[in-house]
């Protein structure tokens, strides 16, 4: 009997716990997910503006709009430019990083491994700071070595040409130690037992890297190239605090380009519209590796199976 | 553990590789500190010097007369405990009831949760800013703290935690006689030590190191977190050099020497994320 009441008390008891867990993360997730994902959609089919409570649907005019002004279009090509240089740049220098660390003593592994690091601790502010006075046309560090080659002072961040990929450059340098770190982990993960029978075939170096390292951490690589490409299109601060996409419109970035029009011109609707458009790219880009890395999984499931 | 790795001509030419990369990375960082002792006319100097000549430290002390720069300090670091600790504990009890409270809707909720981590959280945030506007909460603390107190990631992370973690731990509490909550914070949270000091190092540095969010939201400058501080100070006084480096030398050393102390954990903390917050 004592022990039905036990019972039931207890039921009530995680009832009650689990009404405490989960009403305020519903709420939560209402007020900072649910409700601003939807406002994104509704708001791209409508002419919503900061200073108006009400607006009106005008279908799918937002996204004319986006692919009729010339900035947007600039801004969605500039985007891709970075994606395109920053990418494969980050991720053949991770794995040449990763590569390099694991050949080390553990001693000099984590040596090396702090330095390539500390750029991601170092908050992207401070990283744009420093990188613009370097980049200083008359007086930053760059065109002094420069002047040593006798080459003439370059305007960097100052010139159309050169403003995007010198931005780009900045990425590079801050995110590529991380990714390298990531790589690490999972060469460090290999079982060594691979690398004891590439010995006794008397594999080389080369040949085990390229017949068992890389194919071994493919899935990290691909982690690597998706994540990479994701933050290439998210790119904002460096833009932001050192250009505000000038020179002309030659480092206009679409995430800049939404938050200026959002933001500081108030137009919410059309805003929300060049977003959508920014979430499908980079939501396409998520696909792929979810698509790519269930699939391999799947086929080894199957192979073992069939074995 | 393993046998010595033969030093062969690769093996340096490697350690040449590194040594010269780790250069290119700390030259930057070793740039910003020497620029902060300089004076006006030395960092105008051309070829600049490699080291400050002439010892200035009062950058430093017109940084902090020119600018609130301690109250964005204290804002920084304040929001960004609050926010943390608030995040960590949610993704510890909210993990937990995922992985060992059996209630209708469990696995749809939990799969519903893991699609918003494909929604980029950049693209909301017009509407999320139209929303805090409407309700008038941009210019406060609380738009600042409380967007952070929920991670997807990290309630994903301490489900994978508490799925192996023994039932039998939580059955003898019970025939114990003890409540739900106790067992929680007496038994499960001390457990989960390991992986919240993880988490709480990865989420501490988003949280720190966000800018986006901050900038749009808060505009009065008692609001302001030292990243959207030290911004300002660059758009108002862009062609002091001194000030910009004295400001970020101030904000990043100290984060970079206590990185230096606990970088074991660290990196390992900040790599469960696999993304850069």
């Amino acid at each position: 009997m004592s022990s039905i009441i036990k019972k039931t008390k207890r039921k009530k008891g995680s009832r009650i716990f689990l009404a405490v867990v989960l009403i305020p993360t519903f709420v939560w997730f209402l007020m900072f997910f649910i409700i601003p994902f939807i406002s994104v959609i509704v708001y791209s089919f409508t002419d919503a503006h900061m200073a108006y409570s009400t607006f009106k649907f005008v279908g799918l005019q937002q996204y004319i709009n986006a692919f009729k002004d010339p900035t947007f279009v600039i801004s969605l090509k500039n985007t891709v430019i970075a994606a395109v240089v920053i990418m494969p740049t980050t991720v053949i220098l991770s794995i040449a990083l990763a590569a390099g660390l694991n050949e080390l003593s553990d001693r000099l592994r984590e040596i090396f491994t702090f330095i390539y690091f500390l750029p991601s601790i170092i908050s992207t502010v401070a990283i744009s700071l420093v990188w613009s006075w370097l980049y200083h046309r008359n007086y930053g560090l760059f065109n002094a070595i420069l002047g040593i080659f006798g080459i003439k002072p370059q305007p960097f961040l100052g010139s159309p040409d050169q403003a995007l990929l010198a931005l780009c450059v900045i990425q590079i340098w801050a995110i590529f130690g991380y990714y390298a770190v990531v790589l690490l982990a999972a060469m460090r993960g290999i079982d060594k037992t691979y690398y004891e029978v590439a010995d006794i075939d008397g594999a080389s170096k080369s040949a085990k890297f390229f017949r068992i390292t890389l194919p071994l951490i493919k899935n990290s690589i691909l982690f690597v190239c998706i994540m990479s490409t994701i933050s290439s299109f998210m790119f904002f601060t460096p833009v932001k605090i050192l250009t505000e996409g000038r020179p002309g419109t030659s480092t206009m970035v679409m995430l800049y380009h939404i938050l200026k029009k959002g933001i500081e011109e108030s137009k919410i609707g059309y805003a929300s519209a060049m977003s959508i458009i920014l979430m499908l790219i980079i939501m396409s880009f998520s696909l792929v590796q979810w698509v790519l890395t269930r699939e391999k999984k799947e086929k080894k499931l199957r192979r073992k199976h069939n074995e | 553990m393993n046998k010595k790795k033969k030093k062969d001509l690769s093996y340096y030419l490697t350690l040449l590789l590194l040594l010269l990369g780790s250069t290119i990375m700390i030259l930057p960082l070793y740039w910003m500190v020497v620029s902060s002792f300089k004076g006006q006319a030395e960092l105008m100097q051309m070829p600049p010097t490699l080291y400050p000549h002439k010892l200035v430290t009062t950058n430093f002390s017109r940084v902090l007369e020119g600018i609130p720069f301690i109250r964005y300090y204290a804002n920084s670091l304040g929001v960004t405990l609050l926010s943390t600790v608030v995040a960590v504990f949610s993704s510890c009890i909210i993990g937990f009831v995922f992985a060992k409270y059996r209630f209708k809707g469990r696995e749809l909720i939990f799969l519903i949760i893991l699609a918003f981590v494909m929604i980029p959280y950049d693209t909301l945030m017009i509407p999320l800013y139209k929303l805090m506007a409407n309700l008038k909460l941009t210019n406060s603390y609380f738009v600042l703290t409380v967007p952070y107190f929920v991670n997807i990631f990290g309630i994903f992370l301490m489900r994978q935690f508490f799925i192996d973690f023994p039932d039998d731990y939580l059955e003898a509490a019970e025939v114990d006689g003890c409540g739900h909550f106790r067992r929680f914070f007496t038994i499960v949270l001390p457990m989960a030590k390991p992986m919240a000091s993880a988490l709480f190092i990865y989420i501490f540095m988003a949280v720190y190191n966000s800018f986006l969010w901050p900038l749009i939201s808060v505009s009065s400058n008692k609001l302001f977190t030292l990243p959207v501080g030290i911004a300002a100070l660059y758009s108002n006084r862009g062609t002091q050099t001194d000030l910009i480096m004295a400001a970020s030398t101030m904000m990043v050393v100290p984060l970079m020497v206590v990185f230096a102390f606990v970088q074991k954990n660290f990196i390992e903390g900040l790599t469960i994320g696999g993304i850069k917050g």
